[in-house]
């Protein structure tokens, strides 16, 4: 894979710019991620409720 | 306490004293910041680990007051993850950073992992077979693909917490895209739904 050469400043660019790029990925791109989403969000996975539980008793130590 | 306050609201009760908001914070992004953390490390309790850790620096800077008012809550969060997971990489010494000055062929790594992955794909069929392919991604796209997906991140902020520019952030997740549907073809995987 060649590393694409791009400059590295962000400046000139916001948040909404950044997102509309992702709308210059080809349809087939943006097709196959939309097909492969649901499979994506069966991937999610939770902390147990003893990490959270840590660090509530953490905070509440502090 | 109501579910509807922000998380800036939610910080600023928390640093006020108010613990509740704090937990409400966690409910809200928990599977975001978990997902994102154990796909990266691909492993439950040491995902757990670090969630934990995550938080706990959470808490000290917003104790000591350290906490920037104008950034939003979950990327920062996810920054301190994302960066936990680069430091237990470099402790045990094993980096998933891959370099590709020399490029890089999603079709050398199917061939050397070949045989076991079809064992588990045979094996297991279900959506862990996705999980696979994408734990075979270079580590720098799988970031991409993690912090776009799970995280909710826009690229301007991925391309911030991986320190790199946008359109190279934006590239990764092109790359990323385009290996997993090789590598799903390559094998002739279908997901089940």
């Amino acid at each position: 894979m060649i590393e694409i050469a791009t400059p590295t400043s962000n400046s000139i660019c916001n948040i909404a710019e950044s997102d509309a790029l992702f709308s210059e990925l080809s349809e087939d791109e943006i097709s196959f991620y939309e097909s492969i989403k649901p499979a994506l969000k069966n991937l999610v996975k939770e902390p147990s409720t003893e990490s959270i539980q840590k660090i509530m008793a953490i905070s509440k130590s502090l | 306490m109501s579910f509807q306050l922000t998380d800036q609201e939610l910080v600023s009760l928390y640093i006020k004293g108010e613990e509740n908001a704090l937990s409400h914070l966690i409910t809200r992004h928990k599977s975001r910041i978990y997902t994102s953390i154990y796909l990266l490390v691909k492993d439950e309790f040491l995902a757990e680990d670090i969630f934990q850790d995550t938080f706990i620096k959470v808490i000290k800077t917003l104790r000591a007051g350290r906490y920037n008012e104008e950034g939003k809550f979950l990327p920062w969060v996810l920054r301190i993850g994302h960066n936990l997971v680069i430091d237990h990489f470099r402790k045990e010494k094993r980096t998933p950073i891959i370099t590709n000055g020399d490029g890089f062929d999603i079709f050398d790594v199917l061939g050397i992992h070949d045989e076991s992955i079809e064992e588990k794909m045979v094996k297991e069929q279900t959506y862990d077979d996705l999980k696979a392919l994408i734990h075979l991604l270079p580590s720098e796209q799988k970031e991409v693909l993690i912090m776009r997906h799970y995280g909710d991140l826009s690229f301007k902020e991925i391309a911030d917490l991986t320190e790199v520019s946008i359109n190279t952030a934006l590239g990764r997740m092109r790359y990323a895209l385009n290996n997993l549907r090789k590598m799903m073809t390559s094998k002739e995987l279908t997901l089940k739904s």
